[in-house]
């Protein structure tokens, strides 16, 4: 079916509307992300059969006699003219994550109409797993590899439960501040009935980790996952220099990679080099299965349940 | 040879990905050679026996010790709301602490000095502190020692508090008792019109009926002792029966086994008491009961004390082989092998506003202790007189109930109604809750 839509480039750009997940690369901005699929997609549709100019009709000749009348193409509406049929500025695509320029991994983005659709989902604070990639024994002025270190220790008597047991201290303090950041009472039965029920999403836009533990452990390096909502890349980095200082040494983020959001796991991330239009549609129909699944809590207002799918970590890289 | 080379061979040499350190080579500036100049620090390691000392709670009778921190300033406050760390952990080796009523001990070792006790000293509770002859202070700001007739190498090993009584147990050299005598709570024979602040009085109590002494507890004012045969001993006040002697006897001033009813034969391993009853733990993980039974927090039946110790079956029905108990002023708390929390009695027992009153053992969800898998286990109970704590198997604190004197630690001055995590940044080893400020003695991470 899809084989014979693609003749034709009006039918195609009927179908490039929805939620698309790309895997973003570490060192371009999520905006970088954004010029290269647009101007890759506009490329693509500007290839298959384009749309003719508008037929531009012609009364010729002496008005005492019998005019002529011929139909041609206008060269107002022509590709010549005014440019390929498809530019870059008529798609309109929107990243929802906050994916910082270091971050490599899944970045959920609206298309076209799908825009709405997307807002929806950024604005219903969905959860987000990271990888953050450390290495002990230095920091730097920037928290991340790329900064100028400013400070060398030694990290040999460092072992993996230290690391685990700062990780659950933080993991629980976050999840008392989770009742701060709810708006709800302490004192009343409300807070009680949401604390049985477990997890809860804020109310607020402050960052809140809901699960963070040591996955790898092979000093210098070591590998963070960790479950948050509203979190930013210098806070992440920031994470890893601070379980540094509290382990009395030294720690430097080397990398961070996203690899879940909300539903959407590094699995359906498609790669910016696989940015063909077949690619694209079949990523946007998977997107919209995905979000068909999720629609449950998705349009419930804040304060509702965090599905255990939503925070269930995932095997893959 | 460059440092990153150098590192990157050491890295291989370990394991580490080839891929991950020629991601490494190729993009990081991280290691320009400037850092190289840069001097490697060793920062100190903590050994496994270190310890940390949180306080918080009511600041005013110097029960916490901070003074040194105050003294400077204009306006003190009136209540530490959240723990605070406290110096004394990194001055001397702590191994116990307890809370009494605005009091605090503290069983140290530093040089000749075994115990420390800072807050009211109205009946000498934390010794004899006049630093002016026949001036003894009512109450001591700074966490200060208190003079013990035992020789160098006896170390003290468990403290408790009362209202007005302190019991400092040794390795070897006994039991002593200081402190208020008025229902001969500290093992001796009441004496009338004793005057407690103005002498120092410290009384010894070797062994009971020939057995060591493993353990002590303090209730409101009576005693409760643990011998090595697993027996359990009792003195001070017993009107509400918490001697557990079969009669309702207002004052026992010397040591008696508690060998009548149920727990006659029984191996007793824990003891817990903070108001006017008794809750015993034996090695086979059933819990027996004696004292006031107002709130129905020893039996659901309507009897209002009792002298002689019953047996809880219906907590061991409900809940199975429990591992840890607490007692508080009405109401109490256990915690299976399982790691589930049972509360009953009456107060704000943590299943929210609406539970006040439980005459069965109620058990509150494991999600109210950080949930998860396996993350909401709890290896610890314990019960001020008006609040009530547990520790998870990974050392995370919890608190709920009356927030006397912001005694919860939870940063605001209103009760809780639910088990809520107190902000102790590392692993908890013991808790000691008083009436209005509570200890927390814990292990650093790192």
């Amino acid at each position: 079916m899809i084989q014979t839509v693609l003749r034709d480039a009006p039918s195609v750009w009927k179908l490039l509307k929805g939620v698309i997940c790309i895997f973003k690369p570490a060192g371009v901005s999520p905006l970088g992300v954004r010029r290269m699929l647009v101007s890759k997609l506009a490329d693509e549709l500007n290839e298959l059969k384009c749309r003719e100019p508008i037929p531009y009709v012609t009364i010729e000749g002496d008005t005492t006699k019998n005019l002529s009348i011929s139909v041609r193409p206008s060269f107002s509406d022509h590709p010549l003219v005014v440019g390929p049929r498809y530019q870059a500025e008529d798609i309109k695509c929107y990243p929802i994550s906050r994916l910082g320029f270091n971050t490599s991994g899944v970045l959920l983005a609206g298309l076209n109409s799908g825009i709405a659709e997307a807002v929806e989902l950024r604005d219903s604070l969905t959860i987000r797993t990271y990888k953050i990639y450390g290495e002990l024994g230095y920091s730097t002025d920037t928290n991340f590899k790329t900064g100028k270190v400013i400070e060398r220790s030694k990290y040999d008597r460092i072992y993996r439960g230290m690391i685990d047991k700062w990780c659950a201290s933080i993991q629980a303090s976050h999840q008392s501040k989770m009742f701060e950041f709810s708006g709800v009472n302490l004192q009343s039965q409300e807070a009680y009935d949401l604390a049985v029920k477990g997890l809860i999403r804020p109310k607020m836009k402050e960052v809140l980790i809901y699960n963070l533990k040591c996955t790898e452990f092979k000093p210098p390096y070591f590998t963070i996952e960790v479950q948050c909502v509203n979190e930013f890349e210098e806070y992440l980095t920031l994470l890893i220099h601070e379980i540094g200082y509290k382990l009395h040494s030294n720690a430097t983020c080397i990398g961070i990679k996203c690899i879940r959001h909300t539903l959407f796991t590094i699995n359906d991330a498609l790669l910016l080099k696989h940015v063909k239009l077949e690619h694209v549609i079949d990523n946007l129909s998977n997107c919209r299965s995905i979000l068909g699944k999720y629609s449950d809590s998705f349009n419930s207002p804040h304060l509702v349940n965090i599905d255990r799918n939503e925070i269930a970590t995932t095997q893959q890289q | 040879m460059s440092v990153l080379l150098q590192r990157n061979l050491a890295a291989l040499n370990r394991g580490v990905s080839f891929s991950k350190l020629s991601f490494i080579r190729k993009n990081s500036s991280a290691v320009p050679n400037q850092s190289d100049d840069l001097p490697v620090h060793e920062y100190g390691v903590g050994s496994a026996g270190d310890r940390k000392l949180y306080v918080w709670g009511l600041v005013e009778h110097g029960g916490l010790g901070v003074h040194h921190l105050l003294k400077k300033k204009k306006f003190p406050p009136q209540y530490y709301q959240r723990p605070s760390s406290h110096n004394l952990a990194h001055l001397c080796k702590i191994s116990d602490i307890a809370c009494g009523y605005g009091f605090s001990l503290f069983a140290v070792k530093k040089d000749k000095v075994r115990l420390l006790g800072c807050g009211i000293s109205t009946d000498g509770q934390i010794g004899y502190q006049a630093p002016r002859r026949n001036h003894p202070l009512g109450m001591v700001q700074t966490a200060s020692p208190i003079q013990l007739p035992i020789a160098d190498d006896t170390k003290v090993i468990r403290v408790a508090a009362g209202r007005a009584h302190s019991l400092v147990l040794t390795d070897s050299q006994g039991l002593f008792t200081l402190g208020n005598n008025a229902y001969g709570q500290c093992a001796r024979a009441v004496v009338p019109g004793e005057d407690y602040a103005s002498v120092n009085n410290l009384y010894n109590v070797k062994h009971l009926g020939g057995q060591r002494i493993v353990d002590v507890c303090c209730g409101q004012d009576h005693s409760l002792m643990l011998t090595e045969d697993g027996g359990v001993w009792a003195c001070g006040w017993g009107a509400d029966g918490q001697t557990g002697q079969g009669h309702f006897e207002a004052s026992v001033a010397q040591p008696r086994a508690v060998a009548t009813g149920d727990v006659a034969g029984e191996r007793i391993v824990k003891v817990a008491s903070k108001g006017d009853f008794v809750l015993a733990l034996n090695d086979k993980g059933e819990v027996f009961g004696w004292g006031n039974n107002e709130y129905k927090q020893i039996v659901a039946a309507d009897i209002l004390q009792i002298n002689t110790p019953v047996h809880l079956k219906q907590l061991q029905q409900v809940a199975g082989r429990i591992v840890d108990i607490g007692a508080g002023g009405s109401f109490a708390i256990a915690v299976n092998e399982c790691g589930s929390v049972f509360v009953w009695g009456f107060g704000l027992l943590g299943g929210g506003p609406q539970l006040t009153r439980a005459g069965a053992p109620q058990r509150l969800p494991a999600t109210l202790f950080g949930g998860g898998e396996g993350e909401g286990e709890v290896q610890q109970v314990g019960c001020g007189l008006f609040c009530m704590s547990a520790v998870t198997r990974l050392g995370h604190l919890y608190m709920w109930g009356r927030n006397k004197g912001a005694s919860l630690g939870l940063g605001h001055t209103n009760d809780q109604y639910f088990p809520f995590k107190v902000a102790v940044g590392a692993e908890v080893l013991k808790v000691a809750t008083g009436v209005d400020h509570t200890l927390a003695l814990c292990k650093p991470f790192a």
